[in-house]
């Protein structure tokens, strides 16, 4: 649904999302706008589903226009074609040439017209009404959604409201038929949530207590989300004067013993890479998340890409083991943040959750997610070995020393990004130099990761390899590809650093081509898998963003490497 | 000059400060005219265009000037800015725009009138009329005509 | 191509072509029209002066104008500046940018610029907001506001940033509180700032229309600085100090003595080899 200035688009679509949600279906609602902050063009993407779903379909089924105000800046982000349907209103503006001649089916509702014919009833009620009926989503499901955000509030906009929903609907009756959603029996426990919200909630289930955070596109809805949050579990969130300070005040609170989080995007997370390695040096947990934006510099700011992977491998200067990981679904960005808290605590490390813009923003209905006891727990010292001086670094079997929280008699110790004795006095020796360097690449690459390393889904001589959001476009061109008779695996990586030699080998046994999908413009993850793994022949999917895979892109390659 | 008792202009000056009024009204009225294109509102920025175009003509037909004295305009430097919160709202609606002109026309009546310039007067109520008469033809704004649903921290929740 | 005898530009030839993307009723408005009238008035040339800004609302101003612009990174701005100014003093540099850009994580550039005195001219457009990213406090927010989902309730409690008050403890040579609800008086401060030699800070009480709606009020609140610039250090800091942010003119003209580096001796890359040759 698109429009402008005043239309209430998002407010349309988002009760869409919750009545579809109540009547038991999934969805995934992501969103555009203009670069206006009040009233500008803006484009309201949802897709409903009978079971769950995690990519954009190949083309924009109905396409709704209160108003055309700059709609076509959108045109690259809304396909169509000749089955679909543009639904627009005749006194507000011409249907975009570049959209009409996609051959989509072009219908006519008065939306303004309509409204006025109610006492306060408004063009995007008109509009939510015709949907629903098209796509067959009861209408009681709606009004039952208004009734709960306006009928305390604002009885008579309740009243004109449903009535412009009715009356929405009533005309629908004489547009045509249009795809519908299929009916659902029975209503599975789901849950309503953002990348980024989800990220939070994953955080504090992980045991954070400390987040200093300075705002970013698109990463502020995680800070926002905190700031309510951690000080309701005794918590404490800062917001801090710049990156720098967020990062540093992350590194102090967890040298204290609290669990810490920051969150940012590339530009933020170019500033931190001295932090970071100040962290991995002095083997002091943080966490931060990078919702990945457009790049390099300031870029696209509101639109996603995967193209900082490169500088959350490779950004700290020196040889810098530490932890990459990347949620690949907006659910998966509640556990793949968990998981990256337990990590971090448990093997004393910087690790970088690797979001993105399109997961952190957009708001899914989906399966609700397990409660996973994935606690981050530190390996405490409380007492020096009989007789000896604490050795904070001492060199044990795992590389991980137990840390002391300060308070703690007998245990006292200066953490450094200085190269260290196992006491943690500085040192310029080459063999301090030589094991403190292997004790913080072997702690990392001797521990067991376990499954979640990736997702890794059925069975083929094909396999397409890829990671974060395009997985979800991967997974249902996968599915299609099997339906055609040409079968093929899937493995998106969420543990994407340090390697994982033996279970990426397990992963292709028995896989002669492979695809790797990415929206990186230079290719980075094929790059660092080329640079990391024995690959069998590969070819490479990969453009810049901001426009995300469709399945039928991945599906149509799968096809031709599968000779079909 | 002040907009109270105060020297009377010479013909002169009050040539160069009705050119110099109507120019910067036209410049003032079409910088709006684009601003509400760029907030996706074409009705009023079509109005703010109809205004500056008003203004443009009344320029245009008079001979050209040079520029008024230092301090000849600041009387004039509160006509409506781009830039005063009060004065408008990006879902304004025509009949704002006419009235917001006639308003700030208004106060150019009230400084020719108390400079005793009968004719430039004259001609500024008769234009004043005019955006009356604009504004009373438009639709009046309907109540709650500046609500967004959609806020600017618009979260789906 | 020979220089021509010099143009006079009006306000609209510092203007460029493309529209503001700024709600209607924002005060970064005006303060580009004072901009452009100060260029104006002072006889500048549109390709002899550089508007340099950060990240931000307002520092979307420099392609809106149409000088050399440099839209750098978030609070980098004054930097990349003093770059430019040192490498060509022949320009007019001015820096444009917002509060949360030049005061949050601007703020040590600005402690240094100011200690610094080049001879540039450093426009903030102060909302008390960051904008941009949907309404976060910034250091000059008000310890009690608390409509922003980043705020805790009760507002964030911390004093308020007092940048002129800094500035001219830093080393400024020039400290002035304009409102952009004063558009011809913006730009005479403006223009004399640029004419002052030094750095020049000129604090711009801009409303937000969106996130700060009540700074409509403000308007109603400001009034002239009463008496003339100090000139004394000392004077000027005990007037900032009691200065209630609504006092709007030129606040402090020093004279400080702007950064001079060190100048040339008339060698040549080849005389540097002698040093080393045996």
């Amino acid at each position: 649904m698109c429009g402008s200035g005043g239309a209430g688009v998002m407010t349309a679509a988002n009760m869409l999302l919750d009545a579809a949600a109540d009547a038991g279906y999934y969805a995934l609602f992501g969103r555009s706008a203009g670069p206006q902050i009040r009233g500008g063009e803006a484009a309201a993407l949802v897709r409903l589903s009978a079971e769950p779903v995690t990519s954009v379909d190949d083309t924009t089924e109905i396409l709704l226009a209160i108003d055309w105000q700059n709609v076509h800046r959108f045109a690259a982000e809304l396909p169509l074609d000749g089955k679909c349907v543009i639904i627009t209103d005749p006194t507000q503006g011409e249907v975009p040439e570049v959209m009409a001649k996609s051959g989509a089916r072009i219908v006519e509702l008065p939306m303004k017209d309509l409204a006025k014919e109610i006492p306060g009833g408004r063009p995007n009620m008109i509009a939510l009404g015709a949907i629903c009926q098209l796509i067959g989503l009861p209408i009681d499901t709606v009004t039952e959604v208004l009734g709960k955000s306006l009928k305390k509030k604002r009885a008579d906009a309740y009243e004109a409201s449903v009535a412009a929903v009715q009356k929405g609907a009533e005309a629908a009756l004489t547009m045509g038929e249009t795809k519908r959603l299929p009916t659902v029996s029975d209503k599975p426990n789901r849950w309503s949530i953002t990348g980024n919200e989800a990220a939070g909630l994953g955080a504090v289930r992980g045991g954070i207590t400390f987040c200093a955070a300075y705002p970013i596109t698109p990463a502020t809805e995680i800070l926002e989300w905190l700031t309510s949050a951690l000080p309701k579990i005794g918590g404490t969130f800062v917001q801090a004067e710049d990156e720098l300070a967020s990062i540093n005040m992350c590194v102090g609170a967890s040298f204290g013993g609290a669990p810490s989080i920051t969150a940012t995007s590339g530009p933020g997370l170019a500033l931190m890479t001295e932090a970071l390695g100040m962290s991995l040096a002095s083997e002091t947990p943080v966490v931060v998340v990078d919702v990945q934006r457009g790049g390099p510099s300031t870029g696209i700011p509101t639109k996603s890409e995967q193209s900082d992977l490169n500088i959350a491998l490779y950004g700290m200067h020196g040889d810098a083991p530490h932890l990459v990981v990347a949620p690949n679904s907006i659910g998966d960005c509640l556990f793949t943040t968990q998981w990256a808290v337990h990590l971090a605590e448990v093997l004393q490390s910087p690790c970088i959750v690797l979001s993105e813009q399109s997961l952190g923003q957009s708001r899914g209905i989906i399966p609700a997610p397990a409660d996973i006891a994935f606690v981050g727990k530190r390996l405490i010292a409380e007492a020096p070995a009989e007789g000896e001086k604490f050795r904070r670094y001492a060199l044990t079997n795992t590389g991980v020393s137990p840390m002391p929280l300060p308070g703690t008699p007998g245990c006292q110790y200066t953490a450094d990004g200085l190269e260290h004795t196992e006491t943690g006095m500085p040192s310029s020796q080459a063999g301090d130099h030589f094991a403190q360097s292997d004790k913080r690449l072997r702690k990392l690459t001797g521990y067991e990761f376990g499954d979640h390393w990736a997702t890794v889904e059925g069975e083929g001589e094909l396999a397409v390899i890829t990671w974060g959001s395009s997985t979800g476009a991967a997974r249902e061109a996968v599915m299609r590809a099997r339906a055609d008779g040409v079968k093929a695996k899937l493995i998106s990586l969420r543990l994407l650093a340090p390697a994982r030699h033996d279970a990426m080998a397990k992963a292709l046994a028995g896989v002669k081509k492979a695809l790797v999908v990415e929206m990186s413009h230079t290719g980075q993850f094929h790059k660092y898998l080329r640079a990391e793994y024995d690959l069998p022949q590969t070819q490479l999917l990969n453009r810049a963003g901001p426009l995300p895979f469709r399945p039928h892109e991945i599906h149509s390659r799968l096809l031709a490497m599968g000779g079909k | 000059m002040t907009t109270s008792s105060g020297p009377f202009l010479t013909a002169a000056d009050r040539l160069a400060i009705a050119r110099a009024v109507a120019e910067r009204s036209a410049d003032r009225y079409g910088e709006l005219a684009e601003a509400f294109a760029m907030s996706c509102n074409p009705a009023t920025a079509e109005a703010f265009q109809a205004v500056a175009a008003l203004y443009r003509e009344q320029a245009d037909s008079l001979p050209p000037a040079p520029p008024p004295p230092r301090g000849a305009l600041d009387w004039f430097e509160h006509a409506p800015e781009i830039a005063d919160p009060d004065s408008v709202h990006y879902l304004m609606l025509p009949w704002h725009v006419f009235d917001l002109a006639q308003r700030a026309e208004d106060r150019v009546h009230a400084f020719y009138r108390d400079q005793q310039a009968t004719a430039e007067a004259a001609a500024s109520q008769s234009r004043r009329d005019d955006l009356c008469a604009r504004r009373d033809a438009c639709p009046k704004p309907h109540p709650g005509w500046w609500e967004d649903e959609d806020g600017p921290n618009w979260d789906a929740d | 191509m020979t220089e021509c005898t010099a143009m006079t530009y009006t306000a609209k030839d510092f203007k460029s072509d493309a529209k503001p993307v700024w709600c209607p009723g924002c005060g970064d408005y005006a303060v580009l029209s004072s901009i452009t009238k100060a260029f104006a008035d002072l006889g500048l040339e549109p390709h002899k002066t550089a508007v340099v800004s950060g990240i931000g609302c307002s520092s979307r101003i420099p392609a809106y104008t149409n000088c050399y612009g440099f839209h750098t990174i978030h609070g980098r701005s004054l930097v990349v500046a003093t770059g430019l100014k040192l490498a060509r003093p022949d320009l007019t540099v001015l820096v444009a940018g917002g509060d949360g850009d030049g005061f949050s994580i601007g703020g040590n550039h600005f402690l240094h610029s100011c200690r610094r005195n080049v001879d540039m001219t450093y426009v903030v457009m102060d909302n008390r907001v960051y904008g941009m990213t949907k309404g976060q406090p910034s250091p000059t927010t008000e310890a009690d506001w608390d409509a922003s989902a980043m705020a805790p309730p009760g507002g964030t409690g911390l004093t308020p940033f007092n940048p002129l008050a800094i500035a001219l403890s830093a080393g400024a040579n020039f400290v002035a509180r304009a409102f952009s609800g004063d558009p011809n008086g913006t730009a005479a401060i403006i223009a004399e700032a640029v004419r002052h030699p030094g750095f020049s800070f000129v604090a711009i009480m801009s409303p937000c229309v969106t996130f700060r709606e009540e700074q409509r009020e403000w308007k109603n609140v400001v009034r002239p600085a009463e008496g003339e610039p100090a000139t004394d250090a000392a004077e000027a800091a005990k007037r900032l100090m009691q200065d209630d942010g609504y006092n709007m003119g030129v606040l402090y003209k020093g004279d400080r003595r702007p950064y001079r580096p060190v100048t040339g001796s008339g060698k040549t890359v080849a005389d540097l080899d002698i040093q080393f040759a045996l």
